[in-house]
């Protein structure tokens, strides 16, 4: 039986050839759904396709060539009729078994029993949208959704392979963070998508986003840095995440947590707490009171914000007008008018260099 | 400076105007907009101008001949008008140049002093 592992090459080819997608399955179902196996062996694929179907054809040439009877010795699989029948039985159930496997990323998605909907939703359900990434064929779109469908409150979810996107479409307000979790128990992993500006639907709570842009003076030494918070309602929940670009951090998710009208931006990474009487009017958070932070001194002030939508919210610390330095024209005009505009107040001009 | 003047005189009825102009050469906008973290607070406007207009058209205000205006804390009372493209001679005034009187070196403690005083002058 020397052409055994031929049959057994080919089988395992062909399982090579589909573990771009059945890999993630396996491993998630044991918990190991993280390592990536998928990614990793998908730019291989074309390999272990032509593998598959080189070694199948050595077993084909095996099995059919034409023999000899006096060719044949006492043992051989030519040597009754009865053996090498077996024998192509077994080649033929490989084959089969192998092209499945090989193939499978092409028909897993559509063989996929995963409920793309599962009931009714009305138009003021809550969306959410991911970015999935490691995702390296059509087949692993199912088993995506089928972890996302598990999450309670979930209604409807929808995987893109081609644009690595996940919709999530739930009743209730979910917290991102439990989609992400379910995407990641399936093998692959996920970011929440901050919805653009032309994302923003008029009129609705969900979906809005925006930046708010501030500086940090850490310790008496004045040391400044800029620091980037982005925020978003996603699925009716404030959340997001920021960067302090002179540092190296990027990408810290911020916790918001709203109670009544204090509304607490943790930024847990850096160890800064900002909390605020924040007005939420209509989509608007408005008024960043105070500031907390394991630092000696920590100032925070806004120096710009992005409003990506006039609904969006603003987010304004009390000391706005002083974190702008407005252009001044060569005659001072600007200078001159606020000046005189301040006519009733005691006023201190100060010239000075920023170094 | 933040300290003593701002944040020790509590009053609406004080304004501030950060002009922060070049006199080093890496002087930008952006150092300019990081300057301003030095003085955080409401009442403060911070501008910032690519050039020394403004500090060469402050300079017969404060008697300079030769050096620009800058690192120069001047204090207006209320009424003071700035009029024309001549700055208003202001009725004190610190400084950190070579050029003008040692005597009116800044003191932030002595300005502040002397702006509480401009206040309490103006309720009057």
């Amino acid at each position: 039986m020397r052409d055994r592992p031929v049959l057994f090459g080919s089988l395992a080819a062909g399982l090579l050839a589909s573990a771009c997608c059945i890999g993630p399955l396996l491993l998630g179902a044991i918990g190991l759904g993280s390592i990536g196996l998928g990614a990793w062996l998908a730019p291989a694929r074309p390999w272990f396709l032509g593998l598959t179907a080189v070694l199948l054809g050595i077993g084909f040439y095996l099995a059919y060539r034409p023999v000899r009877a006096s060719a044949c010795e006492p043992g051989q699989s030519c040597e009754a009729p009865k053996g090498r029948r077996s024998q192509r039985i077994i080649l033929w159930s490989v084959t089969l078994v192998a092209a499945g496997l090989a193939t499978y990323p092409s028909w897993g998605a559509r063989g996929s029993d995963a409920p793309a909907t599962a009931g009714p939703y009305d138009s003021t359900a809550n969306v959410v949208t991911l970015e999935v990434t490691g995702m390296t064929c059509e087949a692993c779109e199912a088993e995506i959704e089928r972890g996302l469908m598990a999450v309670p409150g979930v209604v409807r979810a929808t995987v893109d392979y081609e644009q690595s996107r996940a919709e999530i479409v739930s009743s209730a307000a979910l917290d991102p963070r439990d989609l992400i979790s379910a995407v990641e128990k399936t093998g692959y992993e996920a970011l929440t998508v901050l919805p653009t500006q032309s994302d923003v639907p008029k009129g609705t709570r969900s979906g809005l986003s925006g930046q708010w842009r501030g500086s940090l003076t850490v310790g008496e030494d004045g040391k400044t840095a800029e620091l980037v918070v982005d925020l978003a309602i996603v699925a009716g929940r404030w959340s997001g995440q920021f960067d302090l670009p002179d540092f190296g951090v990027e990408d810290y998710p911020v916790d918001v947590a709203v109670a009544g009208p204090k509304v607490t931006l943790r930024l847990s990474a850096a160890q800064i707490e900002f909390v605020g009487e924040f007005k939420e009017a209509g989509n608007a958070l408005a008024g960043l009171a105070e500031t907390r932070g394991n630092r000696d001194s920590l100032v925070l002030r806004r120096v710009g914000g992005a409003q990506l939508s006039e609904e969006f919210l603003r987010l304004e610390a009390v000391s706005e007008d002083s974190t702008r330095a407005e252009p001044l024209s060569a005659s001072g005009a600007e200078l001159r008018k606020r000046f005189n505009q301040d006519k009733a107040f005691t006023r201190l001009l100060m010239l000075l260099s920023p170094t | 400076m933040h300290e003593a003047v701002f944040g020790g005189i509590a009053t609406e009825k004080l304004r501030g105007y950060a002009v922060w102009e070049p006199i080093l050469r890496t002087d930008n906008l952006r150092g300019a907009r990081k300057a301003t973290t030095i003085l955080p607070d409401s009442r403060v406007r911070h501008y910032w101008i690519d050039g020394q207009e403004v500090g060469v058209a402050f300079k017969p205000s404060l008697g300079l001949k030769d050096e620009v205006a800058w690192d120069v804390y001047l204090v207006y009372p209320p009424g003071v008008e700035w009029a024309g493209t001549r700055p208003p001679k202001p009725s004190f005034f610190m400084h950190q140049l070579h050029e003008l009187p040692s005597s009116r070196r800044l003191d932030a403690g002595a300005l502040a002093a002397r702006l509480r005083q401009t206040l309490s002058d103006a309720v009057k």
